[in-house]
């Protein structure tokens, strides 16, 4: 493991402990930008306020900083690389380095990658070191084991409440990380993923109330209340299910993209919550075919909700490197957890039902933007990817205003496309 | 008009869309407002947000919106407020 300060034993037993801030500035992040991820040999090397440095591969990096390199899993695997103590994949934070980058209008691709590394580092930085400050993680060597900043913020988290076995595939085939939907890529097109501030996104997320454990099954639909369901009167409710889109408009049938996920959904989605219930039943047929019902929802745990030193402070809420954070603390609420028992990714009910009210939010944004004219290609996590031409970007902005999109930031985007001034007023 | 899709606070929603709108390295200078105390976070925003305004006229038509002014000034007193009530309580005998 990377070692940030290596002092005597001795010495370090005779010194108070530091303070969470002590030990997050203490610890140096840095992010290697490979010239060619499919080597994931030479790149240059990034630290913060520091000039950058050729490495001829991860071999080359200093080992008293965490690196985050641009290769992904993938990139690892195909050339069956030996994981180093000190190197993190791209997607540490939650989110690829080239995605953080286009949030913040920051290009990274060929030759822009000096001057654009060095502006995504300082992000970088800052986001990981909040993170060690706000959850108290007092010993990065040991804390920031893990593969990702999510798997180590979800162990800092309370545990969720053991799901019942018959449970546990319902719960799979009603989680839907992702939803896509294909629309063909023209020449003149702009693929820009429009994002909504992640701190309310996170905040209003985790607002909303999860079922409790205690579940009863009806075997058919009987005594199933359309009505109260829709009026969100009916208790909590899982519901296995059949979508007819027999009359639905093509274009919103394939919107709703039950199922059609960036990658194949493991599990066949033949059960929904409530939540996905109410606005699919809105635009198309849905057949019960029988349910299970929680007796209540309450409130997400205390213990589940971002931490004080994040949300307290309504100019800390507005910070870019809070918003990483706070997408972050909801990715490993959202997550699957690897089970002992079962050997397979397991999903709980707070999971499940984050997920639906992701899903459904970001359906409400990406069918206002289709309504508007403009082609959505997916959506999720609080995001959704639009295909643009890039005559109508200025429109874009726009309707991204009015949706209350902040990201990504459309200054940078609209000069690269052209547009000179701030302002797009000339 | 259509309802929001996600609450925010108008104010809250002014800030951000400043923030969104910094030059970047004005954006990476917005994170060290972390390290700072209360106190001196809305006197740095101020600090940044002037400078990104002589450059940028959408962030004076924000800073136009009704509220938002008024509420950072609402802000700036209050966390003034706050510190100086906190140092009295720690220095008493400065008190007046």
């Amino acid at each position: 493991m990377f070692e940030p300060n290596v002092r005597h034993r001795s010495a370090a037993i005779a010194e108070p402990k530091p303070t969470p801030r002590e030990v997050a500035e203490k610890l140096m992040v840095g992010i290697v930008l490979h010239d060619n991820r499919n080597t994931l040999a030479e790149g240059w090397a990034f630290l913060p306020h520091r000039e950058p440095f050729r490495v001829r591969g991860l071999f080359d990096l200093p080992n008293d900083v965490l690196w985050i390199s641009s290769g992904d899993f993938q990139d690892f695997r195909k050339l069956g690389l030996a994981q180093q103590h000190h190197v993190r994949r791209t997607g540490y934070l939650g989110l690829k380095l080239s995605e953080i980058a286009q949030d913040f209008g920051i290009r990274i691709d060929g030759h822009h990658a000096l001057e654009g590394g060095k502006a995504l580092v300082v992000y970088v930085q800052h986001a990981v070191r909040m993170a060690v400050e706000v959850y108290g993680l007092d010993d990065p060597t040991r804390n920031l084991q893990d593969d990702t900043l999510v798997a180590t913020i979800g162990k800092a988290l309370p545990p969720p409440a053991p799901s019942k076995d018959m449970l546990l595939q319902k719960l799979a085939a009603a989680h839907q990380t992702w939803s896509s939907n294909y629309t063909p890529f023209m020449d003149n097109s702009v693929r820009v993923r429009l994002r909504f501030n992640r701190m309310p996104y996170a905040e209003w997320l985790l607002s909303n109330p999860v079922p409790d454990s205690g579940w009863s099954h009806a075997l058919s639909d009987v005594g199933f209340d359309h009505d109260a369901v829709m009026a969100g009167t009916f208790p909590p409710t899982l519901i296995q299910a059949v979508i007819e889109f027999d009359g639905v408009p093509a274009e919103v049938a394939a919107l709703i993209a039950y199922g059609v996920g960036a990658s194949r959904q493991r599990a066949k989605r033949t059960w929904m919550t409530d939540v996905e219930y109410r606005w699919v039943s809105r635009h198309a047929r849905v057949h019960v075919k029988s349910y299970l019902v929680s007796p209540t929802s309450h409130p997400l745990p205390t213990g589940c909700q971002l931490p004080q030193g994040l949300s307290q402070d309504r100019l800390i809420k507005a910070l870019p490197a809070s918003g990483i954070v706070s997408y972050i603390h909801c990715q490993a609420l959202m997550s699957a957890k690897w089970s002992r028992v079962s050997g397979e990714n397991e999903y709980d009910v707070h999971s499940t039902w984050l997920r639906a009210h992701d899903r459904a939010v970001c359906f409400e944004a990406a069918y206002r933007l289709q309504q508007a004219g403009f082609r959505v290609s997916g959506y999720g996590n609080g995001s959704v990817i639009v295909n643009v031409d890039k005559d109508n970007l200025v429109g874009l902005e726009q309707a991204a205003i009015a949706m209350d999109f902040t990201m990504p930031r459309f200054n940078a985007l609209l000069q690269e496309f052209g547009y000179v001034s701030p302002d797009h007023s000339h | 008009m259509l309802a929001p899709i996600i609450p925010i606070d108008p104010l809250d929603r002014a800030i951000s869309q400043i923030v969104w709108r910094l030059p970047l390295e004005l954006t990476a200078e917005m994170d060290n407002i972390f390290q700072l105390a209360p106190v001196n976070r809305i006197t740095r925003l101020m600090e940044i947000v002037t400078a990104a305004a002589k450059r940028d006229p959408k962030i004076v038509e924000i800073l136009r919106a009704p509220d938002v002014l008024p509420g950072l000034r609402q802000m700036a007193n209050d966390r003034r407020a706050e510190h100086e009530a906190a140092e009295q309580q720690l220095n008493p005998a400065t008190a007046v």
